[in-house]
C-alpha cells in the first residue's frame, strides 16, 4: 500500500494508501480528487487525467507508450516534460512516497 | 434552497460533482432507477462483459465519495412525477421532495426486438449494469451467440463474444455496420477486423424472428432466408430518449427533451443532459441529440454552472471511443453530412478517415491512430479548413497542417 500524495490547484496537499496495481487515476478518483473527471475511465482517449509528476520518480514510473505521449503532446496545453496521464500509471509499493501535482482541469 | 437530480449516471454524477465545486452549499439530491452504485456504462459491452473488469472499477465513484460530498444519493428509487407548480417530483414510494432546481440526466432506454419470439429466454440487451450481469451468467452455457444491430454496441458485443471463445454471428440489416455514423471506409476496416477474428458477419440480413423450444433460444431466422443456431442472442438496435417525465410535466420535446445553451428547458428552473436532451449545437448550426459520455459529461458541467450563476454557452466538441479486439477507435466531431472523406493511412492497422463539408472539416474517425485523433479534437472547433492534399500525406506533420 504506497502512500501517494497529491497537490491540488489550489496548492493544498492530500496523501492517501493506494492499493497496489490500482492506477495513479483510480486512486485520485476513490479519493474524491474532482480535477481528474477521468472521462473515459481509464482507456487512454481523453486526457482528462492529466497530472505532473517530479523527474526524480521517471526511474520508477513505466515510461509513456506512444498512445500516451499521442495524447498528450496534441490535447494539453500546458503539457510538460513530466505530465502524464495518470490512468496509465500503476501503482506498486516502489511508489510510496510518490508527489503528484494535479493542475487546474483544463477541460 | 435544493438541487435534484433525476438519474445517477455519467451525467447526473458528473452536475453533482460540478456543483459542489462550484461551490452549491445546499442540499443535493441524486435518484437513481438503478440499485447498484452509479457506474460507468461503456465497460458494459467491453471489458466488464469479458469479465475483466472487476465490478468495483465499474462505479463512478466510490460510495464514500458520497457522502464525503454531502451528495443525498437514494439507489432503487424511481421518480414517476413532476409537478412543476409546486416545484417538487413524486417518487414510486410517494414520497414527495422538493427543489428549487431540478436537473434531467433520465438518459436512453433500449428500443427492445418487436419480431416474434423476442421475450424468449436468452435474448438479451446492453444498456445496464443487471443487463451485462444476465448475459455473462448465462455464458458458460453458451456456445452460439447471434448479436443482432451493426450499431457500437452490436459491433462490441460481438467483439467481446468471440473473446469469450463463442461463435459468433453477427446481423445486420444494412449494407455495412455503422452506416449511418461512419464512411464506407471505415465500415469495411471494421467489418475486416471481426471476419479477421471469426466473426460470421451477415449484411442485409436483419433479424426476422427469434425461434425457440421450451421457451429458449435455438436459432434467429434472418431476412437473407438463412437461420442462425444461437443459444443467446444480444440485441443492440439502438436507445430512445428517456423523455416522458418531461413530456407528462409539459416541457418542449423533440427527438429529447429540449433544452437551451444553458442546457435549460422551456421551465426555467429545469434542465436537462445527455442522452435525453436536444440541443442545438452552434458548431454544427444544427439540433443534434448525442449519446455519449463526453456529451453527457460536459453538458453537465454547463448546467451546473448555470445553476450556480455563470452562465457558459455550451459549445463542447463531441468525442466518443470504442474499442473493438486491438482497435481502438476515436471520434472527433459529428460526421453526419459529409459530403469528401481524407484517409490518411499510417500502416494498415493505423487510419485516420477526415470528414469534410466543402473545404471545412467536420469530424474524424481514428482507428488506432490517436495523434489524429487529439489534434483534430483540439483545432474542430471552427471547423477549421485544412489542406486535404497533405493530410492524406503521412510524411507532412499532422500539428503543422493544422497550424499553418
Ligand atoms: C453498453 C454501452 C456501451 C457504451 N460505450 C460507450 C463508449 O465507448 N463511449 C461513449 O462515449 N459512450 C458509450 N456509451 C454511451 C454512454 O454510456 C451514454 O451516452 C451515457 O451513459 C449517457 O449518460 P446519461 O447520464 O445521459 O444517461 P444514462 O447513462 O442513460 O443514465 C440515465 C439514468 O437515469 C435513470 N433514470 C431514468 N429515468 C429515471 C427516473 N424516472 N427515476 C430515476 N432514475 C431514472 C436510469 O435508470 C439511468 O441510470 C455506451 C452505452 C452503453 C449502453
Ligand atoms: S482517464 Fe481518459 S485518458 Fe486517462
Amino acid at each position: 500500500m504506497p502512500n501517494i500524495t497529491f497537490i491540488l490547484p489550489d496548492e493544498s496537499q492530500i496523501t492517501v494508501a493506494a492499493n497496489d496495481g490500482d492506477s495513479l487515476m483510480q486512486t485520485a478518483v476513490d479519493n474524491g480528487i474532482e480535477q481528474i473527471s477521468a472521462d473515459c475511465g481509464g482507456c487512454c482517449s481523453c486526457a482528462t487525467c492529466h497530472c505532473f509528476i517530479d523527474n526524480s520518480w521517471k526511474e520508477k514510473l513505466t515510461p509513456a507508450d506512444d498512445m500516451e505521449t499521442d495524447l498528450l503532446e496534441n490535447a494539453i496545453d500546458n503539457v510538460q516534460e513530466n505530465s502524464r496521464l495518470s490512468c496509465q500509471i500503476f501503482l506498486a509499493p516502489e511508489h510510496d512516497g510518490l508527489v503528484v501535482e494535479i493542475p487546474e482541469s483544463e477541460w | 434552497m435544493s438541487c435534484i437530480i433525476i438519474g445517477a449516471s455519467h451525467g447526473g454524477v458528473q452536475a453533482a460533482i460540478n456543483l459542489r465545486a462550484q461551490g452549491y452549499t445546499d442540499p443535493i439530491t441524486l435518484i437513481s432507477a438503478d440499485k447498484v452504485l452509479p457506474y460507468q456504462r461503456p465497460p458494459l459491452s467491453k471489458a466488464f462483459l469479458q469479465n475483466t473488469l472487476p465490478e468495483q472499477r465499474l462505479w463512478l465513484r466510490p460510495e464514500t465519495f458520497y457522502t464525503q460530498k454531502d451528495i443525498d444519493l437514494r439507489l432503487g428509487t424511481r421518480v414517476v412525477k413532476i409537478d412543476r407548480q409546486k416545484q417538487l417530483v413524486v417518487l414510486d414510494n410517494q414520497e414527495q421532495l422538493s427543489y428549487s432546481k431540478l436537473i434531467l440526466a433520465t438518459g436512453a432506454s433500449i428500443r427492445k426486438l418487436t419480431i416474434p419470439g423476442s421475450d424468449l429466454e436468452g435474448v438479451h440487451y446492453l444498456r445496464d449494469h443487471q443487463d451485462t450481469l444476465g448475459l455473462r451468467d448465462q455464458l458458460p452455457e453458451a456456445n452460439n451467440a447471434v448479436v443482432i444491430g451493426g450499431g457500437y454496441i452490436g459491433l462490441e458485443a460481438a467483439a467481446s463474444l468471440k473473446k469469450l471463445g463463442k461463435n459468433v454471428t453477427l446481423l445486420i440489416n444494412s449494407e455495412r455496420p455503422l452506416q449511418h455514423l461512419t464512411s464506407p471506409v471505415v465500415s469495411e476496416y471494421l467489418s475486416a477486423l471481426q471476419k479477421a477474428n471469426g466473426v460470421n458477419i451477415e449484411v442485409l440480413a436483419g433479424a426476422t424472428a427469434i425461434i425457440g423450444e421450451h421457451n429458449k433460444v435455438v436459432a434467429v431466422q434472418a431476412a437473407n432466408g438463412k437461420q442462425y443456431p444461437a443459444d443467446i442472442v444480444v440485441a443492440g438496435i439502438g436507445v430512445n430518449p428517456e423523455q416522458s417525465l418531461a413530456e407528462d410535466a409539459g416541457l418542449a420535446v423533440e427527438n429529447g427533451i429540449k433544452v437551451n445553451q444553458y442546457m435549460q428547458t422551456s421551465d426555467a428552473n429545469i434542465y436537462a443532459i445527455g442522452d435525453c436532451v436536444s440541443f442545438y449545437h452552434p458548431m454544427y448550426q444544427k439540433q443534434m441529440r448525442i449519446e455519449s459520455v463526453q456529451n453527457a459529461t460536459d453538458q453537465a458541467k454547463t448546467a451546473a454552472l448555470a445553476i450556480c450563476g455563470t452562465l457558459t454557452p455550451y459549445s463542447a466538441t463531441p468525442w466518443f471511443w470504442s474499442d473493438q479486439y486491438d482497435a481502438k477507435l476515436q471520434i472527433a466531431g459529428i460526421s453526419a453530412g459529409y459530403d469528401e472523406v481524407v484517409v490518411r493511412e499510417e500502416s494498415e492497422k493505423s487510419l485516420a478517415v477526415f470528414y469534410f463539408s466543402g473545404d471545412n472539416l467536420i469530424a474524424v474517425d481514428a482507428i488506432n491512430q490517436p495523434k489524429s485523433f487529439m489534434i483534430t479534437r483540439k483545432y474542430l472547433h471552427s471547423l477549421p479548413k485544412v489542406n486535404k492534399i497533405k493530410l492524406a500525406d503521412c510524411s507532412q506533420d499532422l500539428n503543422s497542417i493544422f497550424t499553418e
